[in-house]
């Protein structure tokens, strides 16, 4: 296990340097004189024009300034926020588990939600429900995050008065309460997250669910006494596979997402530090969470492969056969 | 109607839609409906044509990485996985904000940077496939060199899918655009855009539907239908299978 964990992180170290060169390059190699765009256009003085020149090592190379880069990185130094001078490590340490907690949420939401609809659709297949389903999941697939949180903070915030219209916040007498606080200010920006995951999962599962319902061991589950409810159950873990690889699928919408609902409901999370970031022309954040968001999808893919062990005992068998030998 | 979407009427501001302006006016008393009309321009334009550049340069990579093979054939799809790894509106946000400039040039360039990446992978995938196969071999047998065998011989074959791959690409291009111009990172006001006429209504979400409503209406439409077609177009196989 412990090998096989090793080997699979050690062929991901050549796409974890090809992240780092493309983040950097991206955000370096323009015809643009950095120093320029990333002041602002504000005109500096010819002091402090050159001081940070020399900051961003702007008179090196492009090759000498990456390797200085990926030399500070390897030892875990990401640079200082040129807004308020910062450790970049602290800024984003800040706002990360706000971001996890809100992703964490939405891939709970769209599993919850779309695995049970795929379910029933797929039992009923060319049913009015099932149909209806479809053109449903449609739609969705089709409301851009920022419309459905204009609209739901409109109706759902504003109108209803129901959930708090932004912001975050995790206060109570108990510890409980604490938790209820922060679920309410965390539903509306779950919601919006999850609405174009949810397309994507249900219709999937609806076809995994299709293809295995009609299987015989379905029927002789059933015809030796199981319970409908129990053999839709053992079904459930028939179809895991593709579950567990749609997951690498959505992780970088939801990442990507999460900037716009972060944004509109004012969640102090990675997503609008980045923007906050590019507004300011903060380069080294900008930078870093490019970076951030490649690994965070290099590891889902890590993930993913974990999983894979976890759910498919035949991946299992074939990855690790010292252990079956054991058992 | 006021038929300049830049120009607001004086004490016109938030009227709701009646007979003179059909959708109701903004903030500033301009006219909704003239601004909608408008601000399709950017959508489709960058949705049509970052989708081109995609398709272009996706389709060359591609086709070159499968019939040439070795180390380019290694290095374009290294390429690929490693831009595929970032989250496209990083991706685009990060090009636009490292140029500098806002606008419709850097927009576009940003969102066809992070969207050929797919129609490269599938390109080599299908030109691995066809290797060898009856067309690739009496197209040899016949003459013909590398472009003419994937330009007459394996484009019409890759034609259907590609079309399904290009309307999908189109939405998620819309999508794209629309959230660079919410985030401000788009066209420059005054110029509308679905996106940027819906950043301007969040202040007056407490008095006006309006505004709200009806430019996400026209997005969900929009998007709805290149998905739908899309599908029509894949047929029923690939019911379930995102391509996004």
């Amino acid at each position: 296990m412990i090998a096989f964990l090793l080997r699979r992180v050690v062929s991901a170290l050549p796409a974890l340097v090809g992240v780092t060169l493309v983040a950097f390059f991206v955000l370096n190699l323009l015809p643009s004189d950095p120093v320029q765009v990333w002041s602002g256009g504000s005109a500096l003085s010819a002091e402090a024009a050159g001081r940070l020149r020399s900051e961003l090592g702007v008179d090196r190379g492009p090759a000498a300034r990456y390797a200085a880069w990926a030399v500070a990185l390897l030892r875990g130094d990401l640079g200082h926020s040129l807004r308020d001078g910062r450790p970049v490590a602290f800024v984003i340490g800040d706002a990360l588990p706000w971001s996890l907690a809100l992703n964490l949420c939405a891939i709970l939401a769209i599993y919850g939600v779309a695995v049970p609809y795929g379910l029933v659709g797929a039992s009923s297949p060319g049913s009015a429900t099932d149909r209806a389903g479809g053109w449903a999941l449609l739609l969705l697939y089709a409301v851009p995050p920022f419309a459905a949180a204009l609209i739901l903070q409109q109706w759902v915030a504003v109108g209803l008065g129901w959930l708090p219209l932004q912001g975050v916040s995790a206060e109570g007498a108990s510890l409980p309460g604490r938790v209820w606080d922060l679920l309410r200010h965390l539903a509306l920006p779950t919601l919006c997250l999850a609405l174009s995951g949810w397309a994507i999962v249900a219709r999937y599962s609806r076809a995994a669910f299709r293809s295995v319902l009609g299987r015989e061991f379905l029927s002789v589950v059933r015809a030796k006494g199981l319970s409908r409810l129990r053999a839709h159950l053992r079904l459930a873990a028939n179809t895991a596979v593709p579950f567990v690889t749609l997951l690498a699928t959505i992780v970088p919408g939801l990442v990507g997402g999460s900037i716009i609902v972060e944004q509109v409901f004012s969640l102090p999370g990675v997503g609008r530090l980045y923007l906050a970031a590019v507004e300011a022309r903060d380069y080294p954040v900008v930078l870093a969470l490019t970076l951030l968001s490649a690994v965070l999808v290099l590891a889902g893919h890590l993930l993913v492969d974990l999983l894979y062990l976890l759910v498919d005992p035949r991946i299992r068998t074939a990855l690790l056969p010292e252990r079956t030998d054991a058992i | 109607m006021g038929g300049e979407p830049a120009a607001g009427i004086a004490g016109s501001a938030l009227h709701p839609p009646g007979r003179a302006h059909l959708l109701g006016t903004d903030a500033l008393g301009r006219d909704l409906l003239a601004r909608l009309i408008h601000g399709a321009r950017p959508s489709l334009l960058v949705g049509f044509g970052a989708t081109a550049i995609a398709l272009l340069v996706g389709f060359c990579a591609g086709a070159f990485a499968g019939l040439r093979g070795g180390l380019a054939d290694l290095l374009i799809v290294r390429l690929v996985d490693v831009v595929a790894c970032f989250p496209p509106l990083v991706l685009a946000l990060a090009f636009v904000a490292a140029t500098g400039r806002t606008g419709l040039w850097p927009m576009l360039l940003g969102v066809a940077l992070s969207r050929w990446t797919s129609m490269a992978r599938y390109v080599r995938g299908e030109i691995l496939r066809h290797r060898g196969g009856d067309v690739w071999v009496s197209a040899r047998a016949a003459g013909a060199g590398g472009g003419r065998l994937v330009l007459r011989h394996l484009l019409p074959l890759l034609a259907g899918p590609l079309l399904v791959m290009t309307s999908f690409g189109i939405a998620g291009a819309i999508l794209l655009e629309s959230g660079l111009s919410f985030l401000g990172f788009g066209v420059d006001p005054p110029t509308p855009s679905w996106g940027s006429i819906l950043a301007e209504s969040r202040a007056t979400l407490d008095a006006a539907w309006w505004p709200v409503v009806f430019p996400a209406a026209a997005l969900v439409l929009l998007l709805a239908a290149l998905c739908a077609a899309a599908e029509r177009a894949a047929g029923s196989e690939t019911r379930g299978t995102p391509l996004v």
